[in-house]
Parts: C-alpha cells; sequence; structure tokens
C-alpha cells in the first residue's frame, strides 16, 4: 500500500475496470507531468480529471478550448480597476491545480502556446507581470482523434511537453452494464468523492518517487531504446533527451506505485509507449500503409534486450 | 577464452582422445608412454589457451620433442632436421623394402604426434558441432577392440574405458531429436556390439583367431621386431608361435631366447684378411642383458692409438642391406673413413672416458651422419694390431683414474658364478693367462646351440646359462666370460658386431645377418683392449687378433634381429637407460597431472574479475538448462515475462516465481541480492529441474 492508495481507489472508482489508465495518472501525478489524453469523447475524460481534482482536494479549472479562444481566456487578463485607480490582474482558468484543456487541437496555435508555455514555466507573465502557479499543478489535454478537420494539430515539438500520452478505450465486457448500473439513478460517482491526500503528503510521495534506484544496467537499457527509436527505419524523428529523461522518471514513479523501491525493466517496458510514442514521427510511407507509432514502439521494446548482468 | 563449461567439454575430449591414443599405443608401442602423456595433457592445455593458433604450436611443440628426444646440438639450427629427414626417408625405404617391420622410433614418435594433431582437430569439429559423436564411439571403439585383439593381454580395459567417455561426452552434448533412427536403438546397438568384441577379445587368448595362416605369418613379421621383457616374463613359456632371427641388433636387454637363423646379407668386405666388424660395446650388465648409453662425440683420430704395433690395411665395406642404419661396423682400429657417397663420421662416446689414454679407453662407437642405405660403401685404413701373448702377459688389467664401470657385477649374480671363476682361474698367475682360462672352460664345457631357454624371471641370465642350461650362443658365452672374468679382477666389457663373413675366395667377405657376434675384450694397462672368442665352434684361439678362418658350414647366429635403433639409446641425453626411463615417464606424467590441475584451479577458481552475485549466476544456469527445451528466455524479455510465459512449462513454477523475484531484487536494485532470500529453496529446484530434463529426455525419446 502506498500513500495515493487512497486517491487510485477513487479513480478506478470513477473509471471502472481501467486500472492502468488509473496507474499511468497517478505515475503522471507523482512526476508532476502534463497528460495528454486522446480518445473519441464521451469516455470519460471530464470525469476522471474531476474526480482526481476532488480525490486531491484542490482547485479544479476547464477551458473548453474553440476556435475563437483568446490567450487572456486562458491565462488571464490585467484590467483598469476605477475604484483603486490600478491594473488588476484577473487571473485565468489555467491558475488552478488540476486543469482541463478540452480538445486543445481545436484552438488557435497562439492560444495552444499561451497555455503550452504556462505548462513548460509553471508561471505566468501577464503584462510584464510575473504570477507563479500553484502546486501540484497539472494540465490534462485532450485531443480528439477523429475529427480533424478545422483542427489545428498540436505540432510534435509542443507534443513533447506532455509527459504520458493515454487512450482511455472503449470499456470492455461488462464494464459498460457496470457504467450503467452506477448511473442509472441519476447519481454520479462523483458526488461521493471526498479528498483523499493532503498536500504535503503528495509532495512526500513525489519525493519518494524520485528517490527510487534505477540501476545502471537499467539505464543504458533505456538510453538504448531512444537510440533505437533515433535510428529506426520507420521513424523520421526519434526520441529526444527529454523523452530519455520522461521514460527514466516515470518508470521510477511506477516502481514506487508498485511497492518497490528498485525499477524493473517490466516498468520502463510498460511506460515506454505512453512515453514515447508521441514523440516520435512516422515517415509518411508508414503513415500511410497504416503504421502507428505504438506499433514501432512496440517492435523496439520486443527487440531490443533486457539486461541480466 | 571459452567458457567454462566449453573448457571442461574440451578436457573432457581430450581425455577420449588419449584414451585412444593410449590403447592403440599400448599396442604399437609408437612412443613412450611417458611421453605421451606430456604431449596430450600439453596439447590440451593449448587447445584452452590458445585456439586461434593451436595446430601451429602443436606442431611446434611435437618438433621439440622429437628434437629433444633423438638429436644432438641445438634445437634452431638445420642439421637435425636434415637427419630428422633422412631418418625418414630411410624408414620409408625400409618399409617398402621389407615390408611391415617396426619403424624407428624417430618415426615412430612423428607419426604419433602428427596423428594426434589431426585427430584431435577431427574430434573437435565432430564434437563441437554436437554431431558425430556416435560415429568417433564406434570407430574408435572398433579400433581398440582390434588392437587388443591383435595384442591380447590388457587392452580391453581401453576400450571399456573408451566407450565409458564417449558415452558421457554424448550425454552431455544436445542430442539431436530428430535421428531417423531413435537413439536409444544406437545406444543399445552399439552397447551390445562392444560388450561382444570385448568379451570376444577377453575370451579369446592372443593368437587364436580363425585365419590362423595370416595370424601366423604376420605374427612372425612382428616377433622379428619385437622383443619386449614383458613377453618373456609371463609364465617362463613362449607364448608366440615364431621365435626371434638371428641379426644385429641395438637392443640387448634381455638376452638368451631361442633363435631363427636368418640368412640375408648384409655387407660385403672387402679386406687382405677376415676381420672381426664391431659394432658398439657395453659395460653395463642388468642379469638379465647389457645396456648403457653414449652421448659426446669426438674427432676420429683420436680413437686411433697411438704405440700398438701392428698392419695397416685398407679395408672397405659396401652395404648390402640398408637396415642397419647409420652404425659403421669398424675393425680394431680404423684410423681414418672414406664414404662413397656424400657423408661423414661422428664418434660417440660417455663423456667420462678419457681419450688421452692412448687406445682409446672408454667405449665408443661409430656412426655415420647419414643413413647408410644399399649400395654405398665406406673404406677405411685401419691397423689390425699384432697382440703379442707374451707382451701381454706381462701387463696387468688394471684401470686408471679410479674408473669401475669394467668391474661392475649386478647384485643378483649368486655366488656360484665367482666361486667357478676362482676355481678355473687359480692356476694361472698373470692376467692374459686368467682370460685364456675362461675361454677355453667355456669352449669345453658348453655346446653351441640357438634352441635355448630365456631365463624364467628373477634368474640371472650368467648363472642360468652355466649352471642350469648346457648349451648356449655367442652371447651367452661372451656375457659369461666378461662376468667372470670382472669377478677375479680383470677389467672386461662386451663387444658385438659381426663375425668375419664367408669368403668368396678373393678377397671379399660376405657378412650375413647370421655372422651377428659378439665377444668380450679384457683391458690390458698400458696396451689397450684385447678381444677374447670364448664361443664353442669358433675357431680354437682365444684371441682375434688373427681372426680365424669362418666356420662355412656352421650357422652362426646369436642375437635377436632388431632392426630399429635402441630405443633407449638417446643421443645426446647422455643418461643411463635401465631404470630412469620407467621414472621419467613417471614424473613426465605426474608433472603434466599438476600443470593440468594448476590450470583448472586457475581457470574456474582463481580468475575472477568481477563477482557477479550468485542468484545471476544461478539465472544464467538455468536459462542454458531452459534452453535444451527451448523454454530460455528471449533476449528482450524481461524476467518476469519469461517467467509468466514458461511458468506453467517448467516443473517447480511456484518456486520459479520466487527464484525470479530474487533474480530481480539481484540484478535491478543495485544492492545486490539479498543473502538470506530463499537461495537454498533455489539451488533445490535448479537440481530438481536438473533430474527432471533426464526423465523427460526418456519419455521424449
Amino acid at each position: 500500500m502506498h500513500k495515493l492508495q487512497g486517491l487510485t481507489d477513487n479513480l478506478n472508482g470513477i473509471l471502472i475496470d481501467k486500472p492502468n489508465v488509473v496507474e499511468m495518472v497517478t505515475v503522471a501525478l507523482l512526476c508532476q507531468g502534463h497528460l495528454l489524453l486522446e480518445d473519441v469523447p464521451g469516455l470519460g475524460k471530464t470525469m476522471l480529471v474531476k474526480g482526481l481534482a476532488r480525490s486531491l482536494g484542490t482547485r479544479f479549472s476547464r477551458i473548453q478550448f474553440t476556435p475563437d479562444l483568446l490567450p487572456s481566456d486562458v491565462i488571464g487578463v490585467t484590467i483598469y480597476n476605477q475604484k483603486t485607480m490600478e491594473f488588476q490582474y484577473r487571473p485565468g482558468p489555467v491558475m488552478a491545480n488540476i486543469v482541463l484543456a478540452d480538445e486543445i487541437n481545436r484552438t488557435s496555435p497562439k492560444t495552444q502556446s499561451s497555455l503550452l508555455e504556462a505548462m513548460e514555466e509553471r508561471q505566468l507573465t501577464v503584462d510584464g507581470e510575473t504570477w507563479q502557479l500553484p502546486q501540484p499543478f497539472m494540465v490534462v489535454a485532450t485531443q480528439n482523434p477523429i475529427e480533424y478537420e478545422g483542427t489545428f494539430p498540436l505540432p510534435e515539438a509542443q507534443l513533447d511537453r506532455f509527459l504520458l500520452r493515454l487512450e482511455i478505450g472503449y470499456p470492455e465486457g461488462e464494464t459498460e452494464a457496470k457504467i450503467i448500473r452506477s448511473q442509472e439513478k441519476g447519481l454520479h460517482p462523483l458526488e461521493n468523492l471526498s479528498p483523499a491526500i493532503e498536500i504535503d503528503d503528495l509532495l512526500a510521495a513525489q519525493q519518494e518517487a524520485a528517490e527510487v534506484t534505477l540501476s545502471d544496467n537499467l539505464l543504458a537499457y533505456i538510453v538504448e531504446l531512444c537510440h533505437r527509436t533515433r535510428n529506426h527505419s520507420a521513424l523520421y524523428l526519434g526520441a529526444s533527451p527529454r523523452g530519455s529523461l520522461a521514460l527514466a522518471r516515470t518508470a521510477k514513479a511506477l516502481a514506487w506505485i508498485r511497492g518497490r523501491d528498485y525499477v524493473l525493466p517490466d516498468d520502463i517496458k510498460l511506460m515506454a509507449i505512453p512515453v514515447l510514442a508521441h514523440r516520435v514521427i512516422l515517415n509518411p510511407e508508414e503513415k500511410l500503409q497504416g503504421l502507428r507509432p505504438q506499433d514501432v514502439i512496440e517492435e523496439i521494446i520486443n527487440s531490443v534486450s533486457v539486461p541480466t548482468q | 577464452m571459452k567458457t567454462g563449461a566449453d573448457k571442461f567439454f574440451n578436457i573432457l575430449c581430450w581425455c577420449w582422445l588419449g584414451v585412444l591414443i593410449f590403447g592403440v599405443n599400448f599396442t604399437l608401442d609408437f612412443i613412450g608412454p611417458g611421453m605421451l602423456i606430456f604431449a596430450v595433457v600439453f596439447f590440451c592445455l593449448v587447445d584452452m589457451v590458445l585456439p586461434k593458433f593451436g595446430v601451429l604450436v602443436k606442431l611446434l611443440i611435437s618438433l621439440l620433442m622429437i628434437h629433444r628426444t633423438f638429436y644432438v646440438g641445438s634445437f634452431f639450427s638445420q642439421r637435425w632436421l636434415s637427419w630428422l629427414f633422412s631418418d625418414l626417408r630411410q624408414d620409408w625405404a625400409t618399409l617398402l623394402s621389407r615390408g611391415w617391420v617396426s619403424p624407428s622410433p624417430v618415426t615412430g614418435m612423428v607419426i604419433t604426434l602428427l596423428v594426434l594433431v589431426i585427430l584431435q582437430s577431427l574430434y573437435f569439429t565432430f564434437i563441437s558441432k554436437r554431431r558425430g559423436v556416435i560415429w568417433l564411439l564406434f570407430a574408435g571403439a572398433t579400433l581398440l577392440t582390434g588392437a587388443s585383439l591383435w595384442y591380447g593381454q590388457g587392452t580391453a580395459w581401453f576400450v571399456v574405458l573408451y566407450v565409458v567417455i564417449g558415452l558421457l561426452i554424448m550425454s552431455t552434448t544436445r542430442l539431436q531429436i530428430k535421428y531417423t533412427f531413435p537413439m536409444h536403438r544406437w545406444l543399445s546397438i552399439l552397447m551390445v556390439w562392444v560388450l561382444c568384441l570385448t568379451s570376444v577379445a577377453w575370451a579369446l587368448p592372443a593368437g587364436n583367431l580363425d585365419l590362423v595362416e595370416w595370424y601366423e605369418s604376420v605374427q612372425e613379421t612382428w616377433d622379428r621386431i619385437r622383443s619386449r621383457p614383458g613377453d618373456d616374463d609371463d609364465d617362463g613359456s613362449d607364448s608366440r608361435p615364431a621365435t626371434a632371427r638371428v641379426g644385429y641388433s641395438a637392443y640387448d636387454g634381455e638376452l638368451g631366447g631361442p633363435l631363427q637363423n636368418d640368412y640375408t646379407q648384409v655387407m660385403l668386405v672387402q679386406s687382405p684378411e677376415p676381420v672381426y666388424l664391431r659394432g658398439e660395446s657395453k659395460y653395463h650388465y642388468t642379469g638379465r642383458g647389457w645396456r648403457n648409453n653414449y652421448n659426446s662425440v669426438v674427432n676420429v683420430e683420436d680413437i686411433a692409438p697411438r704405440y700398438i704395433q701392428g698392419d695397416e690395411v685398407e679395408i672397405t665395406i659396401n652395404v648390402i642391406d640398408g637396415a642397419l642404419g647409420r652404425v659403421l661396423f669398424v675393425p680394431r682400429y680404423p684410423l681414418d673413413f672414406s664414404f662413397s657417397s656424400r657423408n661423414s663420421v661422428t664418434v660417440m662416446s660417455d663423456s667420462s672416458s678419457n681419450f688421452q689414454v692412448p687406445g682409446g679407453y672408454g667405449d665408443y662407437e661409430f656412426r655415420a651422419n647419414s643413413s647408410l642405405r644399399e649400395g654405398d660403401s665406406y673404406t677405411m685404413t685401419v691397423l689390425l694390431p699384432f697382440d703379442n701373448q707374451d707382451e701381454l702377459r706381462q701387463l696387468r688389467s688394471n684401470r686408471a683414474g679410479g674408473d669401475t664401470r669394467y668391474l661392475q657385477l649386478h647384485s643378483g649374480t649368486p655366488e656360484r658364478v665367482y666361486e667357478l671363476a676362482q676355481e678355473i682361474t687359480a692356476q694361472a698367475d698373470n692376467d692374459y693367462d686368467r682370460a685364456v682360462a675362461l675361454v677355453n672352460y667355456l669352449r669345453s664345457n658348453f655346446r653351441y646351440s640357438l634352441e635355448t631357454e630365456p631365463p624364467p624371471r628373477g634368474h640371472d641370465f650368467v648363472d642360468w646359462f652355466l649352471f642350469e642350461q648346457d648349451r648356449g650362443y655367442c652371447v651367452h658365452f661372451s656375457t659369461a666370460f666378461v662376468i667372470m672374468a670382472r669377478s677375479q679382477g680383470l677389467n672386461a666389457r662386451w663387444v658385438k658386431g659381426f663375425s668375419s663373413g664367408y669368403s668368396d675366395g678373393e678377397g671379399g667377405y660376405r657378412i650375413l645377418n647370421s655372422n651377428a657376434h659378439a665377444w668380450p675384450e679384457v683391458w690390458f694397462e698400458g696396451y689397450g683392449w684385447v678381444p677374447f672368442e670364448p664361443t664353442a665352434g669358433f675357431g680354437d684361439r682365444p684371441t682375434t687378433e688373427r681372426p680365424d678362418r669362418p666356420d662355412t658350414d656352421r650357422p652362426e647366429p646369436t642375437e635377436p634381429d632388431d632392426n630399429r635403433l635402441d630405443p633407449d639409446v638417446d643421443e645426446g641425453t647422455g643418461e643411463d637407460v635401465g631404470a630412469e626411463t620407467s621414472s621419467r615417464n613417471w614424473l613426465y606424467g605426474l608433472g603434466g597431472m599438476l600443470v593440468l590441475l594448476g590450470t583448472i584451479g586457475y581457470v574456474f577458481v582463481g580468475k575472477k574479475s568481477s563477482t557477479p552475485s550468485s542468484l545471476v549466476i544461478a539465472y544464467a544456469k538455468l536459462q542454458k538448462r531452459l534452453r535444451l527445451f527451448g523454454w530460455q528466455r528471449y533476449c528482450w524479455e524481461t524476467p518476469r515475462e519469461h517467467m509468466l510465459r514458461v511458468r506453467g512449462l517448467i516443473p517447480q513454477g511456484a518456486g520459479f516465481s520466487n527464484f525470479i523475484a530474487s533474480v530481480e531484487h539481484a540484478l535491478y536494485s543495485a544492492r545486490g541480492q539479498d543473502p538470506v532470500d530463499g537461495f537454498i529453496g533455489n539451488k533445490l529446484s535448479l537440481y530438481r529441474l536438473a533430474i527432471h530434463k533426464l526423465k523427460t529426455r526418456k519419455n521424449k525419446i
């Protein structure tokens, strides 16, 4: 049992039968990274993020991106207060702990960049003044993979800023029935959620996760994986050092969640696709043939030898 | 360096090959066992250390061994190589002209080492590919069984050992499941067949095959070559159907067996008078025969006595039979040599002899530097001494310089021999007359015959002749003379060579194998060595200053025929042969074993640069074991993934999970393994896995 067990249980209660996704979300939280959810609508993305915010007992804000959204709609604006005769900063929705940036690919690049900058810097500069974003700060962005007309897909350079890219996917088996059961009377499971963890505990957990042991042979393994992505024939662009760094950090977090104080190659293999798939660019020919980055990453992790010395 | 398993496998294969080579060498006896052990061990080490240049190094070592054993001089000079080649050519010529005779030790060693190198490569090509081991098993078992049939005693064990080791090797290699025959069927056939052969070899005494005629003729030839001590010792009876033949041989270690005549001509001597031809002399009596050794080389001029008076004549010797090799037969005393074909003379002598004393006090023999072949001849200027009897009567048979070699007696000779000698010589007042008295006694009291019994085990040769047998041939008479003379204080030695042969009336003398002869010489201080003729039927004069007319109708057989140069004569080492050879063999074997053990120890135990934790090692070993079944971890699988995949397949799957958890901890936690981590339990499960493997192998097949 780890400190975030309560949180995980909460999220599992919301997103039924998707423990992997919940685990990934927890990993992102532990690594203080941002999440990109790419999925069809109606799978519970918003619910998940709301649940996360509620479990943390933090502020939650949601930005619905539309093509006509302005940057100031995201980061806030300074206005002139006639009473006090000063310029006052009115914070935008990004000033929250958990930010859900819905359909981030629907807005203009300018607005996108304002959010991404905030994600990167963890501070805002509005009219010359700098405002710190709160701790913890996590952005969960979503992209709709089917409606690409009239969208501004995030360029890969910007995609790099997201720690993980997840797909929730349709519920399987009897899960859908369970979902209907749980909500048929109109009550939403979110209503019953209570905060599961203190912020200080979260910070302590983040620290612990960072101190998990990563042995040298596994470090070499991670580096080798990323090297492979740079040399692969199907990939036009491979993972950057940011990618290998992300892989290392997330592997540590996953090991911590699973109750170990050392990383296993299984952790690395599990994190490889969420971490690396959105950081690589496919060759156009491969893309035309229907190959996906996930497939390439999977092929790579199934070909690099795991160290056993 | 190969891995540890490969090294062990290497050693096992060398043992296997070693058994084969030993077994075959036991019968053919090409090379001494000590040398063979040394060669096998060394080659094995070379294989382990230098897989790449192994063949070259092995050839180099072979050359070194050959040089060390047989040749003098520096290894790096070219001379010995030319000697080697000429010896090999000589043997080849002998083989062609006379059929299968035993090769000289040089050829034997060359063949053995070459075969060792070649066979080793062959074995390894087969075994490392894990195929064809069973063919090697068949072939080697057949060869060894054939050899055991040939030789008879004691070699059946080699077959058994060979088969056992072969099966051991087969069990360690990965068996091919897809044989056209099932493997156990092959193995049963092999076992039954080998058992049959072994029991046949055991049951039948040596020499009783169905094809008697062929076998007897082969055996006859074989016996002409060999006169091994072991054969005579068994129970006193002759286990061979045919006897040895007469002729000059270098080996005199075991004397006294019955002989057959051989009338092959070996030389033609052109001389104004009949002369005895001297091959070599020996001084060390072993109770069964004679042996000693030469080492250093002197110039020929130093041999010639400076003041002995005699006639100077010219004598030419034409070689008819090239089987005598490089031995030069010389009358007493040659002054210089000239050869028909390009050749030169080396005089071998024992280093302690003092050649400043005129007349050549010590033992020496003449050797040509290249082998003599049919058609070669050499001419000598010879001094034939007068050997005036009255002069000799004035002299004493003393030795100078404290040299007691020529008074050496064997401790096993019974006292009655010396008492008899005392009795015979009681009347004489000078050393010359004593010698004459002994000669007369021997000639009158014993009959000449070739049909003698060898002395039984432990019985002194001279005593056997003097008191148990009433007959003998030249070696009996001459040896008895020397021993009895020595007991009376005369410095005497034993000489062998050829007697004067059959005159053709025109100054030529035909020397046949049957003219091979032995006689004694006595030293007279201030004069030199004087020969005597104690053998009955060889004329009636005691000395051979003017050798008697040869008896043309009486055969004169003497010694067993051994066309090989004495294998114990180490030309260049100068050690006394005898007991030292066997102790040297032991030393070689022991040294080789120690070196081998030391290397094994170092390789397996001492050489650990980084010590991976034992769990990691155990995991690696387990992977190898699993690989036999195809359950090994793929390289891109993590240990846990692998475990999840094969957990259902392998036995002790639950234990395996625990094991993997410990392994993961050892590998990835950077703290090393947990000491108390159920490691013992894991070892046990590995052991059970091994047993399981053997069981499933049986079921699979």
